[in-house]
């Protein structure tokens, strides 16, 4: 009720600056449109703000689907096929030893703010992630580059393997050869921005991101919406869509109603038990991610203590969670490669429900029937499906004898609990988390997730380190042999899943989203529901109701 | 059953709202003190996951759940009448605390009269001054895991602890204002006058001849209130700082089943009429026992 008043205020403040946005443009370069079409709207809900939009700070879902909007980087990744295309760069030659990546910049890329891209604002983007006093959680996004570490070291003001050989061309020289360094570009950490707003002490940034994506940030209003606008000078054409709304709403059934109202044009989270009048708007598609809870390696009870873990493991029935409790999209998982990416194992094992040999490994565990053991936590962030999820999991293990309480909180206190620091674990015993692989490859959740190297907010929360699961890693890293890096990582998942049991295995994510009929151009990509490419959408009602 | 005859003693229209209220609120409390043996008797628990495994809850009434199962496949009249349970005996305890703390110093106020009163009442004024419902709202949020907190770990389940003393906190006011005017008008009766000439101390004369004879509209404020404190600690688990999951209040099944409500509405309909009865009954109790003991005020004033 009380949003009517803030959205129509917002609406005549929204009109102005658009309407200030276009004289503006038309008076400095381009052509004033021939004639005035109804403006295309596309409003999709958030569940909460998005923690943080600096692209080097952006580790999660919430402000990856703002960021991949507004940021982009030398390459992109095809939402629908996932191959590497051009973004920024409109080409680029590897050298036969892979050491040495050129590129060459697409004429006539625009910041949002009217400059031109160059050379000199890649090198500057890339050493300001690299850079300690960013304290960016993305910087081994650009470790493999030569002189990186000197430069981290504070050894060196430059970074030497990154060269600007013309105001049009930059090379990224390596140290060793690194598979994965194109697809790991692509990511929304290796976008590049413009020096001058971006070296801002003050962090005006943070509120009004700045970069050469298909929209510009033009507005947020704390808990209650973000806007962007179409970007005329984007490289790849102005959208079709006009303006986006990112509406924030955690209840799930107020955004469901929101979305019945025609309030919104999209909903991630779409309830289990969806109306049938509803029922053609749901788009369904297999996602590369993968769901878990997980363990804190580093707190007690699960410190050094594979037992429990598999007993856990063992507790939770995760087909009636996904095929009756929460039927979807998602997939009972056995581990941690989901299907499609090279190295899934369709043999792993895994850990079906089995409550006998659950109960036989509490006792190996040291507590038999549940005996000794304290009250452990479980932590999620507020949804209505993890509530589920982790009720489930409760009652679950409640029957082998584990006392679990749940514990809901929000996402930015949440990832704090979850995340820890590279020298201290997180406060959360157990957590729900996903995680979807920003590139197909399975170095994408392996490493980034299960590496010691990675120990902290760079992504291994769980504080994993085993020396041969590392190696493994390694050795696929340089490799430039498909089969064997797939063979490296079905082995070093089995050790993850079958020695260690790292996490309680869950599911093989699938999106589930609705769209209204109208909505046109929408790419069921593998990336995930908040990866939809808005700039392909379009919106095609015959009459828009007034606002 | 019996025709309705007017009885002597009451006036006629006070009686029925104190009926109503009465059959309401013994509604409740025989579902209260009927859940553990009836659950045992169908062989359902409130947090067993007890609809079949091949149908996804909630699951429709039928023969072996009388109001369907919830969103966890638990069966929905067992949790409700365990939640009779939770909200009465969290509304009760927190009542006493607040009858308490608000006889002591509503009576010391009364009593004493002068500064003391003065001190006591505008601390009295500051209270109900508060906006109830969004303090409790702010306390109860502003401690996420009450199971932390030693002091809350007494209680069986802190997260409730915590709840009843936010509510025992705000609503000793308004029966310490109560307390306050009933012992300033009782303390100049002559059986006041008389007990003071004995020589009785004056907790004694409070204690035994002041408050007993100032039960009646005592009675009427606690009635009252634990309607407010079962609405206000359904809310406060309704919002996910009250009652914590897995228990059954029927705050949190309403929340729970609020996603279902387009498709399957009685799993939040349930609940919900069930803090409907709960309140009106102990509404309509404190109307009735206030056309009771004073039919000269009127039911206008409810």
């Amino acid at each position: 009720m009380s949003r009517r008043p803030h959205r129509r205020a917002f609406l005549i403040a929204a009109a102005c600056l658009a309407a200030a946005g276009v004289a503006g443009l038309a008076a400095c370069s381009r052509p004033a449109p021939p004639a005035p079409k109804p403006e295309q709207v596309f409003r999709f809900r958030l569940r909460e703000d998005p923690p943080n939009l600096d692209p080097a700070q952006v580790t999660d879902n919430l402000s990856d689907a703002v960021a991949v909007n507004v940021f982009r980087g030398l390459v992109a990744m095809d939402p629908e096929t996932l191959a590497i295309v051009p973004a920024v760069a409109d080409a680029w030659t590897i050298s036969p030893d892979g050491l040495t990546y050129a590129f060459h910049l697409r004429p006539g890329v625009t910041f949002h703010n009217g400059r031109a891209v160059t050379a000199e604002d890649v090198a500057w983007s890339f050493r300001r992630v690299l850079d300690q006093a960013t304290h960016s959680p993305r910087r081994w996004l650009l470790e493999p580059v030569a002189g990186a570490a000197d430069f981290i070291a504070g050894k060196s003001a430059g970074v030497s393997g990154l060269v600007v050989e013309a105001p049009d061309r930059i090379t990224l020289r390596l140290e060793k050869p690194f598979a994965p360094l194109l697809g790991m570009l692509t990511m929304v950490g290796a976008s590049i921005v413009p020096r001058e707003v971006y070296a801002d002490p003050a962090k005006g940034y943070l509120r009004a991101p700045v970069g050469c994506g298909p929209f510009k940030f033009t507005r947020w209003e704390q808990a209650q919406l973000l806007e962007l606008q179409a970007f005329d000078g984007y490289y790849g054409g102005r959208p079709a869509i006009d303006r986006v709304q990112v509406r924030i709403i955690e209840n799930q059934a107020t955004a469901l109603e929101a979305y019945r109202a025609g309030d919104l044009d999209s909903l991630d989270e779409v309830p289990n038990d969806v109306t049938p009048d509803l029922a053609a708007e749901v788009h369904k598609y297999p996602f590369i991610g993968v769901g878990y809870i997980g363990f804190n390696l580093d707190l007690p009870p699960f410190k050094g203590n594979p037992a429990l873990r598999k007993a856990i493991n063992y507790a939770v029935d995760k087909e009636y969670l996904w095929g009756t409790l929460l039927p979807g999209s998602n997939i009972p998982a056995r581990g941690i490669i989901p299907p499609g990416i090279p190295g899934y194992d369709a043999d792993l094992p895994g850990y079906p429900h089995d409550e006998a040999k659950a109960r036989a490994l509490l006792a190996e565990a040291g507590y038999p029937a549940g005996r000794g053991l304290p009250p452990i936590t479980l932590w999620v962030n507020t949804s209505e499906d993890n509530r589920q999820i982790a009720l489930q999991i409760q009652a679950d293990v409640k029957k082998v004898g584990i006392t679990m309480k749940v514990k809901e909180v929000d996402w930015a206190a949440y990832l704090h609990a979850v995340e820890g620091s590279p020298t201290a674990p997180g406060e959360a015993q157990m957590f729900r988390f996903g995680w979807a692989l920003d590139y197909p490859d399975a170095d994408a959740v392996l490493r980034l997730q299960l590496h010691s190297q990675n120990i902290g907010p760079a992504g291994n929360f769980f504080r994993y380190h085993n020396p041969e699961f590392d190696r493994l890693i390694d050795g696929a890293l340089t490799s430039t042999d498909p089969a064997a890096r797939a063979d490296a990582y079905r082995r070093a998942e089995r050790i993850a899943v079958m020695d260690d049991a790292v996490w309680l295995f869950l599911n093989y994510f699938g999106s589930m989203t609705l769209f209204k009929p109208y909505v046109q151009g929408i790419v069921p990509t593998p990336l995930g529901e908040f990866r939809m490419p808005l700039e392909r959408l379009r919106i095609e009602k015959p009459s828009k109701p007034a606002a | 059953m019996t025709p309705d005859t007017p009885q002597p003693t009451a006036a006629p229209r006070g009686n029925l709202p104190l009926r109503c209220g009465a059959f309401l609120v013994a509604l409740v409390l025989l579902a209260a003190i009927a859940a553990p043996p009836l659950a045992s008797l169908a062989g359902l628990d409130p947090y067993a996951q007890s609809a079949p495994r091949d149908v996804t809850p909630p699951t429709p009434p039928d023969r072996d759940h009388l109001l369907g199962t919830d969103g966890m496949g638990r069966d929905q009249l067992t949790r409700l009448l365990f939640g009779a349970r939770l909200s009465l005996v969290t509304a009760v305890l927190a009542q006493i605390l607040a009858l308490a703390a608000g006889l002591v110093v509503g009576a010391v106020a009364g009593w004493n009269g002068g500064r003391i009163d003065a001190v006591l009442m505008r601390g009295t004024d500051l209270m109900l001054a508060l906006p109830a419902p969004l303090v409790a709202l702010a306390v109860a949020a502003a401690v996420p895991e009450p199971e932390r907190v030693p002091f809350l770990r007494l209680f069986p389940e802190p997260s409730l602890g915590l709840v009843l003393l936010v509510l025992g906190g705000l609503g000793w006011a308004g029966i310490a204002r109560l307390a306050r005017a009933e012992v300033m008008r009782l303390r100049t009766e002559e059986f006041a006058r008389a007990a003071v000439a004995a020589g009785a101390s004056a907790s004694r004369v409070v204690a035994r001849h002041l408050l007993p004879n100032a039960a009646g509209p005592l009675l009427v404020a606690a009635s009252l209130g634990l309607g407010g404190n079962i609405l206000m600690e359904a809310w406060l688990s309704f919002l996910g700082v009250g009652a914590r999951p897995p228990l059954p209040s029927w705050g949190t099944m309403v929340a729970e089943g609020q996603v279902h409500l387009v498709t399957r509405p009685w799993v939040a309909l349930v609940p919900g009429i069930a803090i409907l009865i709960a309140v009106l009954g102990f509404n309509l109790l404190g109307d009735g026992l206030r056309d009771r003991y004073d039919p000269a005020a009127g039911s206008a004033a409810a």
